[in-house]
């Protein structure tokens, strides 16, 4: 039987979470602890929803680099909204989520409508974001930066302490609904499929009558919605907005996405691979603050892995390509020798 | 011939003057201290950083790509330098031992980012940002975690603290010098005219039998090579090289490509549009400085990179489609042409 190329794929990106957590299993014996495994779920869960998000404009042939960003200028938002405005979290979870999604039309209109490349335009409204975050941070009488916590019971509710003692938190489970609830979106409605087409050929698509600019502007949108959820539940966590929130979370979810199994020129994966990805990211991490590693090891691992995970999808890419060629001969060449 | 030339140079020149203009005034106004001769240096000093790391990412901003990682890069080249000549007693030889292992390594990871580039064809700010984080993370493990200092009166502190006659730094001596060499590579020698070609056009290049892949690699090495001088100098003037040295500078220099007027798709672009972009850079991150708008200077970095290329991309799709005054003439031409035959 035929096996495709990207369930191939899938299962090298398993096969990678497999052995990390085999590798943690022998050398820490409290990997498998409940509350290692909880928090391990929640840290991924942070990242898991920016990259599920993600994953559409990486589908649809783009990428999105303006998502630490947006997760900065939400997260700060949203304390704001709690503690100078009094409102509940209920109202507030909606609100960061509509403002993330604000933020992904901005950059879809400029992406799609303007018709700017994506990487610059998406480098320039990250620091358009992450300015607008810094610009809001709060300020004692002096002018310095100085730190507010939420007190509102709603409010943290969303994410300070897990569900029961030694549980899985809330956002673990939010992690989980959108990533299968974004699956369905991608694999059974229109709009997905012509998010696989744009990816695929845009061109082709665009001559097909597919509206590519709708497309593309939804799939920033769910970006930015994605990014805005996981700052307030973010912010839910921490209790507080730091000023270097949301650095770099561009960076750690195009990895979590590469690493899973979608390809950069798009029309590749969807969003288990960036659920897989993630918790790759998640468990590499963990493990090297585990093994006592200096926190600078970070910075270097994520992007080693960036470049290989690509290096190796190129390669793959070649390898996809080359045993297609040869089942398309072997198939031209049978029915010949059957009549 | 030449009256069309002038006229061209006029029409590009007399905007930037306005805008230098404009943004001189403003400075003069809002600064009581501006008119001293210390504020002027120190604007000249970040010009001229800012400049020689922008005469290196014209050549990849020219063929079509750009680099991320130039500020980590320059932070890393300065620390190699700086604990190497440390190491040796602040001589002159253990010094520029420094700068050639540092420039070892920068001309190292140039080539790598046109390998990952070009033969393995992954999208080039994917290649730079990873790179980025890279080199941002082994600083630390240059340096052990520590800044590295240089006193006063060894070589490196004479690289970046002296004077000329004793006022200009010497640092404007350095970007001069870059920006000549630079000038001269693109506009005098065959291989300016391959980078002009392959930003243009890659396919076509590549018919024409330019090798694409051997000028895209110089190109990153020539790139990362003036991140390392940027840094240096950088790092050399502030008597200090550590994590902070060159961070985030791949912002602002992009901002000195766009406000110079350089085409981030590829094969436009001049020296002297980033001689003005950096003139301009300087001249904010001064403003920036002095009024403490260190928060919103990222604000201000979007905000401006966002409005220059959306103004240049619409006013390019309307006068393709034949809207405007540009537009309209290249209509009538276009009509014209078509008419004749």
């Amino acid at each position: 039987m035929r096996i495709k190329s990207q369930s191939i794929r899938r299962l090298v990106a398993v096969g990678l979470v497999l052995a990390l957590v085999v590798i943690f299993a022998i050398t820490t014996p409290t990997f498998f602890g409940a509350r290692n495994i909880s928090i391990l779920l929640k840290d991924s869960a942070y990242l898991g929803l920016v990259a599920c998000g993600m994953a559409f404009p990486m589908i649809g042939g783009g990428i999105d680099l303006s998502v630490g960003g947006i997760v900065c200028a939400v997260g700060i938002i949203s304390v704001h909204l709690s503690y100078d405005f009094g409102l509940s979290g209920y109202a507030i979870i909606f609100i960061a989520t509509l403002a993330g999604a604000a933020f992904g039309l901005l950059n879809g209109i400029i992406v799609a409508k303007v018709g700017l490349t994506e990487f610059v335009a998406t480098l320039a409204s990250g620091f358009l974001f992450l300015g607008l975050g810094r610009a809001l941070v709060f300020k004692d009488a002096g002018g310095r930066a100085v730190t507010r916590a939420v007190s509102s019971e709603s409010y943290l509710s969303f994410g300070k302490n897990p569900l029961w003692e030694n549980g899985w938190y809330l956002i673990t489970f939010v992690w989980i609904v959108v990533a299968v609830g974004l699956y369905i979106v991608l694999k059974k409605t229109k709009f997905g499929l012509y998010t696989y087409a744009i990816g695929s050929n845009d061109k082709a698509a665009k001559m097909s009558g597919v509206d590519t600019t709708k497309i593309k502007i939804i799939g920033f949108i769910i970006s930015g919605a994605c990014a805005g959820l996981a700052a307030f539940l973010v912010t839910a966590n921490l209790t507080s907005s730091p000023a270097a929130l949301g650095d770099g979370y561009e960076f750690k979810a195009i990895a979590a996405c590469v690493v899973g199994g979608i390809m950069l020129g798009g029309g590749k994966g969807d969003t288990i691979n960036a659920l897989l990805g993630a918790l790759f990211m998640t468990i590499i991490l963990n493990g090297i603050y585990k093994f006592g590693l200096d926190s600078t090891f970070v910075y270097i691992i994520q992007g080693l892995i960036i470049l290989l995970a690509t290096a190796f999808d190129s390669q793959f890419a070649k390898f996809a390509a080359k045993r297609r060629l040869k089942e398309q001969r072997l198939s031209d060449i049978t029915p010949a020798s059957a009549s | 011939m030449k009256k069309e030339d002038l006229a061209r140079s006029f029409k590009v020149w007399i905007p930037r003057i306005i805008a230098f203009g404009a943004i001189f005034i403003f400075m003069a106004i809002m600064e009581q201290s501006f008119f001293s001769t210390s504020n002027f240096i120190e604007i000249i000093r970040s010009v001229s950083v800012y400049g020689v790391m922008s005469c290196g990412m014209l050549f990849v901003v020219l063929i079509g790509g750009l680099d991320l990682s130039m500020g980590a890069m320059a932070g890393l080249c300065a620390s190699i330098m700086f604990v190497i000549a440390q190491n040796g007693a602040n001589s002159l030889s253990a010094t520029l031992l420094g700068f050639v292992v540092a420039l070892a390594v920068a001309l190292a990871v140039g080539w790598l980012h046109g390998f990952f580039i070009t033969t393995l064809k992954i999208p080039f700010f994917v290649v730079t940002l990873a790179t980025k984080y890279i080199l941002y993370g082994a600083i630390p493990l240059v340096t052990a975690g520590k800044y590295v200092y240089v006193r006063g009166g060894s070589p490196i502190d004479k690289i970046g603290t002296s004077r000329i006659f004793d006022t200009i730094p010497i640092l404007v001596v350095y970007f001069v010098i870059i920006a000549l060499v630079t000038w001269f590579i693109l506009n005098k020698t065959v291989f300016g005219r391959r980078i002009y070609a392959i930003g243009g056009n890659p396919t076509a290049a590549g018919f024409v039998g330019i090798k694409v892949f051997k000028n895209t690699n110089i190109a990153y090495m020539l790139c990362t090579t003036a991140a390392c001088i940027g840094g240096v100098i950088l790092a050399a003037n502030n008597q200090q090289a550590g994590t902070t040295t060159g961070n985030a500078y791949e912002g602002m220099v992009l901002m000195a490509m766009i406000v110079g007027g350089i085409n981030l798709a590829g094969g436009q672009g001049t020296v002297s549009g980033v001689v003005f972009g950096a003139l301009i850079i300087g001249l904010i991150q001064n403003l920036v400085t002095f009024m403490s708008w260190g928060d919103y200077l990222k604000l201000v970095q979007g905000a401006i990179i966002l409005i220059v290329v959306i103004v240049s991309v619409v006013t390019h799709t309307r006068s393709m489609r034949g809207k405007g005054r540009k537009g309209r003439k290249l209509l009538a031409k276009v009509k014209a042409e078509a008419q004749d035959e």
